[in-house]
């Protein structure tokens, strides 16, 4: 889900950059600092929409570096389990010695992995393939790698909505599994 | 157990006698059954009363008591003479048949009617009998048992409650007696007839009964009424330890020692249990049928045959046969991977001979094979049955098998699920979610509430029953996850990984592993529910998944994947291997490994690549190997976890590089490829140039060893390790390992110098820094160039032209560096090390400097030993340093605010100071030692916010104040800083004001506010920075909240709930001022009054009084706290 979100960002300063274009510096170091990181609490940060207070800048005692407490507003996208979302297969897992009527207690060998990731955003998702509509088969032939039905087929670069079902929140990274095994879900034009 | 009385017993009675039947009864019982014994005995007819009384004559000491009781009227009836000759007879005969089993052999009980005598005595016994009329028999009778309890012998002893049967005081008492271990069993039999033996004889063993316990090695127990009667019937027996003593077990144990633990362990077909010993010692194996006495189980596990035995064991012919199973057992020592039994294979290793089809079987080395599995029928005592624990990849094993067969399609699952169900409910906790899963409330699931042994409550979760509380067995219930869960692995191979559930199905969770990013599955009980992310599955050791790892002098490779205790290796040549954590000699670190690819441009870690051959992968480079090898990885490769081994020269880069624009010729840095240009940095492992340069300078140079048993030898380095350097000596030829701190440098003229002085030594001369003696005088006057750099060094580096080369520029450009701030936050900057390394020599050369030796004489911390490189280096720059003290007006501005990461590269103040004012320097020589020590690494660590230079005590010293710089007149504050002993600045803690010692005075304590500006956001705007108040009330609350108090500024205002950690104290400025002693060893907490008005520049301590006393004592002003007057 998108939020705007007021946060701040330090940002210290060399004291070569103290004159005239300090400000215009600033702001673009906040944006390359800030935008497309990910914190754990948060979520993603995508974007800056304004600076609300640039800060004044403290020199510190030693360094001569300046100290920036910057607040800003910015559009942040944390995942939530249960919501559904839309992204881009972005990969789908080729590998497949387990015939597909095995209980999962068989899926021992870690060559076994089967599924595809989907980019939600900068979200990265798995979907694993006991999450995907057992009548979207694997298809061993096909180059690339796909999931296929008879009217779907599931590749790279496909489009699908998907649900996620779990997350995983490192303090720097999201990681999370999704399904399409549910109604309205898969394949979207 | 074996008893003595009933051996006794079983050689004279024939089985059906009561006795027999009472045999497996403790001994310790007899003493209340003899009269029922013999209340049986009189049940019986006369003739066998008699030929039961005459038995119990022959086998005599059973019971004192009894004997002594019966000899009384039973010598109404005997011939005593006739007795005591049977007696002995009866001896030669036990005599003889003593040594075979006289337990279990029936027939004995008609040897005593067989015996010559035996049958005199008998048909003696008939006539006595003739001779009385039925009525004496009776009356007799009735005498003999006279005053006997009549209970009649039930005929069951199982009938009597087994508590009247547990020993009492009055019973013989059972002793612990030390024997050897393994042979308990054989020393009872040895008692046994031991006690046979000597029964008759004059000194009759008295003890009653000896048994051991498999489940004890090392003690046999032996029932006796006293210590000494078993001492004496151990006597003489090899392997028992009479030395170690003979312990009386206590009766409340005697009873246990006799239990017999009931098998509850049944075996059933189908189930899981692993072979105890041999060549499949532990590995698992599946029940296939069980005989019908329960003893041999027949199982079937999987085969491990040796397919490469040795040569010598595959000839074939007429003696082939027993050599070959020499080989067979030789080869064990190694055993052979498990492996299903394959006719193909086995016939080409082993011949066609060997292998032998019946039916559906293949006989081979007289092993059968079914299916690929080996069957054979196993003791139960060779299987190990609890605790098996089967993981799912041995019993996918056997499930692949049946799978490829078309037998049964899947495993049985509720097996496994048995064979850990045990375990399962141990690892329940209050908290888990379960689910049950069989029985009445089969599909009601909840959480744990507690745990009772086996039954579990739970309280339910759902439509019906939700918020009952349910008691369940632990057995039917199971862990419960769904989708999504971020679960951990709690044991088994898979244990601390962690990930998200993908999957669950019956009891078996799927799951992504966070790390890996591969499924996994395990069985639920192992997963518990975690909130972190696992770490532990990557690092086992030292080392990390993806580290580049040492594995032996030739291979190096990459730890694609960890396990429990081990990595899963890919070496260089492509191979995998499984090595333990010790198999590891090192960790490589190749980050700054360079290597050309297939076009010739440079490759270095994190570059993507692709492969220009081959598979043309693509890659992240993870490390590069003697710039030939480089690792890869790849998380769309499974194979290896997605990591491979290539060469760098077969790789392209799939971004091309900015510096290919610049024109072939600019497309590589030579100078960076030259190891000669590049200067040695040290410690570069895995890069060619590795670290030559300090390390191996040692080597070659002549030294005397000035310690231990070579002292005095003479020789030349050939190697160094660490602190250990391995001497050649010159006389002897012989390599000796040393200590360098025993080692001189021992110079042409026979002149013995530190050793380590040279060490990190500058310009590497190595024989003219104590014949220099130009230096000294330079070091005390050069005040703008402390380092003398651009002096001295040339002069250095005349003798090693390298060294100049390689480190004079470095070490102008940084110790000129116009800005060190730059790099200077972790006072790690390179201006920092280089110069550290600088003045060893000097330390060396020192003590031939009187100037230095002023110095150095009045430095508490010795930086004249000048042993460790920093320490040298600040001497170095002393002499720039009395500066400070002149240029102390500057100061202020820069002490009040962070000191920490002022100091870090301390050293430019010296070259920006430099108003030289020599009186200063000259007269404070203590003032010059304790500045570097102010400036030590140790101080950089120091954060405190006041910017109060307080050291960490060592060197007992105190740094200069931001209070004591900001005096006028230099000169005043020098007084303070020579006051060596004087105390470490006080700084109250954050919560001092809470501190209970002043808690009888808290509502007095007059507090400064400071620090609210500083922070981010201003704390209250910055309102009150510097207000004075006093506190009204203040009481600490918990340690998570923050401290607050409430106060009274001097406008009159109130405020609640004000941040404790703002409030400083107020010091004293009048004289008959009250204060509170913050902190003192003797005074803390107490109120006293100040006798005179403090100086407020100085740091000298202030004289007080207590408050009604006369006593005078000093305490330092920043320790005492104003208080509001009364």
């Amino acid at each position: 889900m998108f939020f705007i979100k007021e946060l701040t960002h330090t940002i210290l300063l060399h004291p070569s950059y103290f004159g005239p274009r300090m400000l215009s510096f600033l702001e673009s170091k906040l944006y390359s600092d800030v935008e497309g990181t990910c914190s754990g609490q948060f979520g993603y940060i995508i974007a800056v929409v304004s600076i609300l207070d640039i800060g004044k800048g403290m020199v510190l005692s030693g360094s001569g570096q300046a100290e920036f407490i910057t607040r800003y507003r910015a559009i942040v996208f944390k995942p939530f389990k249960g919501e559904v979302v839309d992204g881009v297969v972005n990969n789908v897992n080729k590998v497949c010695h387990a015939p597909h009527h095995l209980p999962a207690y068989q899926l021992l060998n870690p060559a076994t992995q089967m599924g595809f990731f989907a980019d939600v955003g900068p979200l990265s998702v798995f979907v694993s393939h006991q999450l995907i509509h057992p009548d979207l088969r694997f298809d061993s032939n096909s180059n690339p790698p796909s999931f296929a039905s008879v009217d779907q087929i599931i590749e790279k670069s496909t489009h699908v909505r998907l649900k996620i079902v779990g997350t995983r929140v490192d303090a720097t990274e999201i990681f999370a599994i999704g399904t399409i095994k549910e109604d309205h879900l898969g394949v979207i034009d | 157990m074996s008893d003595l009385d009933d051996a006794a017993y079983g050689n004279d009675n024939s089985p059906d006698d009561p006795y027999s039947q009472e045999q497996s009864q403790p001994a310790e019982r007899r003493n209340r059954n003899d009269s029922e014994e013999e209340n049986e005995e009189e049940d019986r007819g006369e003739e066998e009363d008699e030929e039961q009384e005459e038995d119990d004559e022959d086998e005599s000491p059973r019971k004192k008591k009894k004997r002594r009781h019966k000899k009384g009227i039973a010598e109404k009836f005997f011939d005593l003479a006739a007795v005591s000759d049977d007696d002995d007879d009866g001896d030669d005969d036990m005599d003889d048949d003593g040594p075979d089993g006289f337990i279990d052999d029936p027939d004995e009980g008609e040897d005593a009617s067989r015996r010559p005598y035996g049958h005199l005595q008998s048909a003696r016994k008939f006539d006595d009998a003739d001779d009385q009329s039925p009525e004496q028999i009776a009356n007799d009778l009735t005498r003999r048992y006279r005053g006997q309890n009549t209970v009649r012998y039930s005929g069951d002893m199982n009938e009597i409650p087994q508590r009247l049967l547990m020993p009492s005081v009055h019973d013989a008492s059972l002793w612990q007696v030390r024997v050897k271990a393994g042979r308990e069993r054989d020393l009872v039999f040895s008692l046994m007839r031991k006690a046979i033996d000597v029964e008759y004889s004059a000194r009759p063993l008295n003890i009653l009964s000896a048994f051991q316990r498999d489940s004890l090695p090392g003690m046999i127990y032996v029932e006796a009424r006293s210590s000494a009667q078993v001492s004496q019937a151990c006597n003489g027996l090899v392997g028992v330890y009479l030395s170690r003593g003979i312990q009386l077990v206590p009766i409340e144990e005697m009873a246990s020692l006799l239990q017999i633990k009931k098998q509850d362990q049944t075996v059933t077909p189908g189930s899981w249990v692993r072979i105890k010993r041999g060549t499949y010692q532990g590995d698992l194996a599946q029940v296939v049928d069980i005989t019908e006495t329960g003893e041999d189980v027949g199982v079937k596990f999987i085969p491990r045959i040796d397919l490469n035995p040795r040569d010598d064991g595959s000839l074939e012919g007429p003696a082939g046969k027993k050599r070959k199973k020499t080989t067979v057992t030789g080869s064990g020592t190694t055993r052979p991977p498990q492996r299903l039994f394959n006719y193909e294979e086995v016939v080409g290793v082993w011949g066609r001979k060997n292998v032998v089809k019946r039916n559906q079987v293949y006989v081979f080395q007289n092993e059968t094979y079914k299916d690929g599995f080996i069957e054979k029928d196993l003791k139960l005592s060779q299987l190990k049955l609890d605790d098996v624990n089967p993981t799912l990849d041995e019993i996918t094993q056997f499930a692949r098998r049946q799978e490829g067969d078309g037998g049964e399609s899947t495993v049985d699952l509720s097996i496994i699920a048995e064979a850990s169900r045990k375990a399962a409910i141990s690892v329940l906790q209050p908290g888990d979610h379960v689910e049950v899963f069989e029985g009445e409330q089969s599909g009601v699931h909840g959480v744990v509430e507690e745990i009772n042994q086996d039954v579990v409550t739970v309280t339910a979760v759902g439509v019906d029953f939700d918020g009952q509380k349910v008691d369940l067995p632990a057995r039917s219930v199971r862990k419960r996850f769904k989708a999504g869960d971020h679960v951990k692995v709690m044991t088994g191979q898979n244990a601390d990984e962690t990930g998200l559930v993908v999957s669950v199905s019956d009891n078996v969770v799927t799951f992504l592993s966070d790390m890996s990013m591969q499924e996994v599955s395990v069985f639920s009980k192992d997963l518990r529910e975690a909130a972190e992310v696992g770490s532990g599955t990557n690092i086992v050791g030292n080392y990390e998944l993806h580290d580049l790892v040492q594995l032996d002098l030739q291979t190096v490779g990459v730890i694609f994947k960890t396990e429990r205790d081990s990595f899963r290796v890919l070496d260089q040549n492509g191979q995998v291997r499984l090595v333990q954590p010790h198999q590891i000699s090192m960790r490589r670190d190749s980050h700054r490994a360079v290597a050309t690819d297939s076009e010739g441009h440079e490759l270095r870690i994190n570059d993507n690549m692709k492969e220009t051959e081959g598979e043309a992968r693509k890659g992240r480079v993870l490390h590069i190997h003697q710039a030939f090898y480089a690792f890869l990885h790849n998380r769309d490769i499974v194979e290896n976890g997605g990591v491979f081994v290539t060469r760098a020269r077969s790789l392209i880069s799939l971004a091309p590089k900015g510096n290919l624009a610049k024109g072939p010729g600019a497309s590589m840095d030579l100078s960076k490829m030259n190891p000669a240009l590049v200067p040695p940095t040290g410690g570069m492992v895995g890069s060619g140039n590795m670290g030559r340069g300090p390390r191996d300078r040692l080597i070659g140079v002549t030294v005397t060893i000035v310690k231990g048993p070579y002292k005095g030898y003479v020789g030349a380095i050939k190697d160094t390790n660490g602190p250990i350097a391995r001497v050649e000596l010159h006389t002897g030829n012989k390599v000796v390992a040393v200590d360098k701190e025993k080692l001189r440098r021992r110079e042409e003229n026979g002149r013995l110098v530190d050793l380590e002085g040279y060490r990190g030594g500058y310009g590497g001369p190595r024989d003219n820094s104590a014949s220099q003696p130009p230096y000294p005088p330079a070091f005390g006057t050069t005040q703008n160039a402390p380092y003398a750099g651009a002096g001295p060094t040339p002069a250095w580096g005349g003798r090693t032209p390298a060294w100049d080369s390689a480190r004079t520029p470095a070490w102008n450009t940084s110790s000129r560096t116009p800005n060190p701030y730059a790099q200077g936050a972790d006072g790690k900057t390179p201006a920092w090390s280089t110069s550290s390394k600088t003045p060893n020599p000097y330390a060396a050369g020192g003590g031939r400097t009187p100037a230095w030796n002023a110095n150095s004489s009045s430095t508490p911390n010795p930086y004249v030993t000048g042993d460790s490189a920093p320490g040298g280096a600040w001497g170095g720059a002393t002499p720039g340093r009395p500066t400070w003290g002149g240029a102390t007006p500057a100061r202020p501005g820069l002490a009040s605010s962070r000191p920490e990461t002022g100091w870090a590269s301390p050293r430019p103040w010296g070259d920006q100071w430099n108003a030289p004012t020599p009186a200063a320097a000259a007269a404070t020589p203590g003032f010059v030692a304790p500045t570097p020590s102010a400036a030590t690494p140790g101080y950089l660590s120091i954060s405190t916010p006041a910017g109060a230079f307080s050291l960490p005590g060592g060197g007992g010293m105190s740094a200069p104040t931001p209070g004591a710089m900001s005096a006028p007149t230099p000169g005043a504050s020098y007084p303070s800083y020579n006051q060596f002993q004087m105390p470490i600045e006080y700084e109250p803690p954050e919560a001092w004001l809470l501190d209970p010692a002043y808690r009888k005075y808290i509502n007095r304590i007059k507090v400064r506010v400071q620090g609210t500006r500083t922070v981010h956001p201003q704390y209250l705007d910055g309102e009150y920075e510097g207000q004075e108040a006093h506190v009204v009330a203040a009481s600490q609350s918990a340690t998570q909240f923050e401290q607050t108090a409430m106060l009274m500024f001097e406008n009159g205002k109130t405020r609640t709930g004000f941040l404790v950690k703002y409030l400083l104290p107020v010091e004293p400025r009048f004289e008959n001022e009250e204060v509170l002693v913050l902190d003192d060893p003797k005074h803390k907490g107490i109120v006293v009054k100040l006798r005179e008005a403090p100086d407020p520049d100085s740091r000298r301590p202030v004289t007080v009084s207590p408050l009604k006393s006369t006593d005078v004592f000093e305490l330092m002003r920043d320790r005492l706290a104003l208080l509001r007057p009364e």
